[in-house]
């Protein structure tokens, strides 16, 4: 078999002192899907920016499909399908329009369009919203659409940069067999990702770490399940030791009797005639992990800002700590420690700089402003950053910083709106060790995400689709209903369930 | 082509259904006209002046109907001097006069007659019209009163007239060089966002992994930027010549030829600004400051060019809005002069391309 992409020996460094690449030598096979999963500062993107041409790298060669990327990029670029982070669609445009675009861009022959266009939106499911503008489709469908368009013209290679961030795993199964069934059989794909599941199924996985390449071979070489799988990785990637997180030690909640700080009784909001959630009702126990989980679009965003009171529901009512969010929202609200789905630092403040001022807009003064700021720092192991602008950082401290500063007031109540979207195993598993010592403390945390490991983490899980609340239960309870070996399966024959019974 | 003419359709859709983009080209130059035309104003309407009589002739009584009557002034008549001066101090008028005691006896002896006039200094501009308004109006009293039999006629007698302004309404020049300044801020707000845009969203990436060409982005972000620009200029110059009724006395080719190579330049400057920051909120800062600041204080219409030190009017050369400004205003008060034409085209045409070329050099196909 020939390779489609030989690398010998490229170094590539960034602002004079960020090594992005060193010294890495690869070969991607012709014909396979290849998967490059890293953590999220490894050197996934550059790489694949390397590969088509869009970064000269400082040191080294690389072929592309036998065409040097640097000096025949026009060339490349004819048989080349792209797909960048953001999905590279014009956000104004309908699905209809971006598809002619890119055909156009691409020289699709006319006789073609009708023919390929027809195929791609029924095997993505996006015929009935043609018309509908890009913005406004679900996360889902906007990364089905990206890969349309990037598969226009029949590429002799395709490269998808972390195409599933903040998708669910219904989604990621559909763009895993798009890319199987619409690509041509010698087609090479190269796919970046940070979840490990998804790894799993490629043909091929390279695992990076800090610009090298650790590992390069068959998933199966790494374990049988993506359980298996996941250890390993985790293992190459310089292992994780589970340290008891220090926040069991200096986190101490004031004394409260309450049984159910977070409390939602028929929870409604309707956007015209649409229904985004739809009688919604549950209440979680003092140090409980409660998590929401849904396809994208589901309605899990909206239940969140309602229960911090950043949307008003049409119909219901919310109470934290015992306190009615709508009728006395500053109150309510200061029982809250919320991390959003972007983080919502200031990126050009440095760490301390956030660190002061989130502490000061959560009422805290003087002595124990420093005391409490001290702390954080200790636990979450910044001190190296503090003077570095937090939109340098890494996704995975950028994370760490965001929960720091999201319960420096000692909430009794934690709303995490997809925590760890992008961020790689081992930072997650850090991040849930903190997670977890913060509900044996007693803080009540309510979470979404769409990591079906991290499911595992919490306490009870609510799954959310088309804005209802179709199962409730502990991980255990929700697999059993189902007879399903995971919460991925468990997952998908849910919601399967819940389409039939419509 | 085909890959232009996509590229040109996806930047219309994108400027029809983005309001911004249409804010820019109508409601601001509409905004910035009407502040010119009802805020900016440089001729002063009735300059308040102090009227000390110490001279209490009758015949002087027609004097002072003549500075009551006239429409330059708003005259107050004060008994004592020491009230006119803190009302001055005070600023309630902008100066004074005194028709000292023997004014009217020697104008009847045939002897020089003294006025004293006496300008509140801290305001330049007012204190020159306050220097020739009342000269003025006595001069003017004087030709028409029982005196002026008393003296031979002046030796030399001046008229002054307003050519191309007749009115000397300094709207008439005002507004087409604020259009010179609008078409600018236009021009480049325009284009200073979209090269950011597409970077700041991902889709530069995606464009750039297809088969165009360079040259074919930049082409699709001048064309679509420069017809929005060209009807935006249209919809002023509307404004201008049928709302606010200023006299046109050019030749419309020849304003829109000129106009479309400033657009050139200014659309240029926008996008060297876009392919050089790629944050949209960053390259809208810079267009303001190295885009707009200058074309306002170093164009001409603010400042006049030859007063600047050298130095700066050195700069001035690059600037494209001084050779609009100088054109538009001519071509609106003076009609197709094709001096003024030729020479400021020139200069503009060799402005654009050279933007052109380093925009060229500037737009980056790759990262780093």
């Amino acid at each position: 078999m020939t390779s489609a992409v030989e690398i010998k020996n490229i170094t590539k460094i960034f602002n004079e002192d960020i090594k992005a690449l060193d010294n890495l030598c690869l070969n991607i096979k012709r014909g396979l899907i290849t998967g490059i999963v890293g953590a999220d500062s490894a050197g996934k993107t550059t790489l694949l920016r390397s590969i088509t041409g869009f970064i000269v790298p400082d040191k080294g060669k690389i072929t592309t499909l036998n065409l040097d990327p640097v000096e025949q990029r026009d060339e490349l670029n004819s048989h080349l399908g792209y797909m960048p982070q953001k999905f590279g669609l014009y956000e104004d445009l309908s699905v209809i329009e971006n598809l002619e675009l890119y055909a156009k861009l691409k020289e699709l022959p006319l006789s073609e369009k009708e023919n390929t266009f027809e195929k791609l939106l029924k095997f993505t499911n996006l015929e009935p919203f043609k018309k509908r503008r890009a913005g406004k489709l679900s996360g889902g469908m906007k990364q089905k659409l990206g890969l349309a368009c990037a598969l226009l013209g029949s590429p002799e290679l395709l490269v998808l940069d972390e195409p599933s961030v903040g998708v669910d795993p219904i989604s990621r199964k559909e763009l895993m067999k798009m890319v199987k069934e619409l690509s041509l059989k010698n087609t090479t794909t190269i796919w970046s990702t940070s979840y490990l599941d998804e790894a799993m199924s490629f043909d091929m996985c390279v695992v990076m770490d800090k610009g090298k390449i650790i590992f390069c071979g068959k998933p199966k070489e790494l374990g049988k399940d993506s359980k298996d799988f996941q250890k390993s990785v985790i293992e190459l990637m310089g292992g994780y030791r589970e340290t008891k997180s220090l926040l069991t030690k200096d986190f101490e909640l004031k004394e409260n009797s309450i049984k159910y700080p977070i409390e939602a009784v028929n929870l409604e909001k309707k956007y015209g005639d649409f229904f985004a959630v739809k009688n919604n009702t549950f209440c979680i126990k003092k140090g409980e992990i409660f998590g929401l989980l849904g396809p994208n679009g589901a309605g899990k965003s909206t239940s969140f800002k309602m229960m911090c009171g950043l949307i008003k529901p049409t119909s219901g009512s919310a109470k934290i700590m015992g306190v009615n969010i709508v009728k006395n929202p500053t109150k309510a609200r200061s029982y809250i420690g919320y991390m959003a789905q972007k983080f919502s630092l200031y990126g050009s403040l440095d760490t301390a700089q956030n660190l002061d001022f989130f502490a000061s807009v959560y009422g805290l003064t003087g002595e124990k402003k420093e005391e409490e700021i001290k702390k954080m720092v200790e636990i979450f192991e910044l001190e190296p950053y503090l003077k570095r602008d937090t939109k340098e950082l890494s996704l995975g401290f950028k994370q760490r910083l965001a929960l720091a500063c999201a319960i420096m007031h000692k909430p009794p109540v934690l709303f995490l709106d997809e925590p760890t979207s992008g961020v790689d195993p081992i930072a997650r598993m850090d991040f849930w060790s903190h997670i977890k010592s913060l509900s044996k403390k007693g803080v009540s945390v309510m979470v979404t995400t769409h990591f079906m490991d991290e499911a595992e983490y919490c306490d009870r899980i609510s799954l959310f689709f088309k804005g209802e609340t179709i199962a409730t239960g502990t991980p255990f309870e929700l697999k059993e209903k189902v007879s399903a070996d995971n919460m991925e399966e468990a997952f998908s024959r849910l919601i399967e369930k819940s389409q039939k019974n419509e | 082509m085909s890959k232009l003419k996509a590229l040109i359709k996806k930047e219309f859709f994108q400027i029809i259904r983005d309001p911004s983009s249409i804010m820019i080209a109508f409601v601001m130059p509409l905004l910035l006209l009407l502040i010119y035309m009802y805020g900016v104003n440089l001729d002063t309407s009735k300059i308040k002046l102090g009227l000390k009589f110490e001279d209490t002739s009758p015949e002087l009584s027609t004097l002072m109907r003549s500075f009551d009557t006239s429409k330059y002034v708003r005259a107050k008549i004060y008994a004592s001097r020491d009230e006119m001066y803190k009302d001055l101090t005070r600023g309630k008028i902008n100066g004074f006069v005194v028709i000292p005691n023997d004014f009217s006896s020697n104008i009847q002896r045939k002897k020089p007659a003294h006025v004293q006039i006496v300008t509140d200094g801290s305001e330049v501009n007012l204190s020159n019209y306050i220097k020739s308004y009342p000269p003025s109006i006595i001069r003017q009293w004087f030709s028409q009163s029982d005196y002026k039999y008393n003296i031979q006629k002046e030796p030399i007698n001046t008229q002054i007239r307003y050519w191309y302004n007749q009115d000397i309404n300094s709207h008439h020049f005002i507004l087409p060089g604020s259009l010179a300044i609008t078409m600018t801020l236009i021009g480049m707000l325009l284009t200073t966002l979209v090269m950011a845009r597409e970077w700041e969203r991902g889709t530069m990436e995606a464009l750039l992994s297809t088969r165009i060409t360079k040259l074919e982005i930049i082409a699709s972000k001048y064309i679509p930027y420069f017809i929005l620009g060209m009807l935006s200029m249209a919809f002023n110059v509307f404004v201008c010549t049928v709302i606010f009724k200023i006299p046109f006395r050019g030749n419309y080719f020849v304003l829109f030829g000129v106009c479309a190579l400033f657009l050139f330049c200014a659309l240029g400057i926008g996008l060297l600004i876009s392919s050089n920051f790629k944050d949209q909120f960053l390259a809208s800062q810079s267009a303001l400051s190295i885009g707009f600041l200058p074309a306002l204080m170093l164009s001409g219409l603010t400042f006049p060019i030859n007063s600047m030190p050298q130095i700066l009017q050195s700069i001035t050369t690059i600037i494209p809005t001084r050779y609009f400004v100088t054109f538009i205003q001519s071509e609106f008060l003076a009609g197709t002069i094709w001096e003024i034409v030729l020479m400021n085209s020139v200069f503009l045409f060799i402005l654009g391309v050279l933007m052109a070329f380093i925009v060229y050099k500037n737009t980056k196909t790759r990262i780093q």
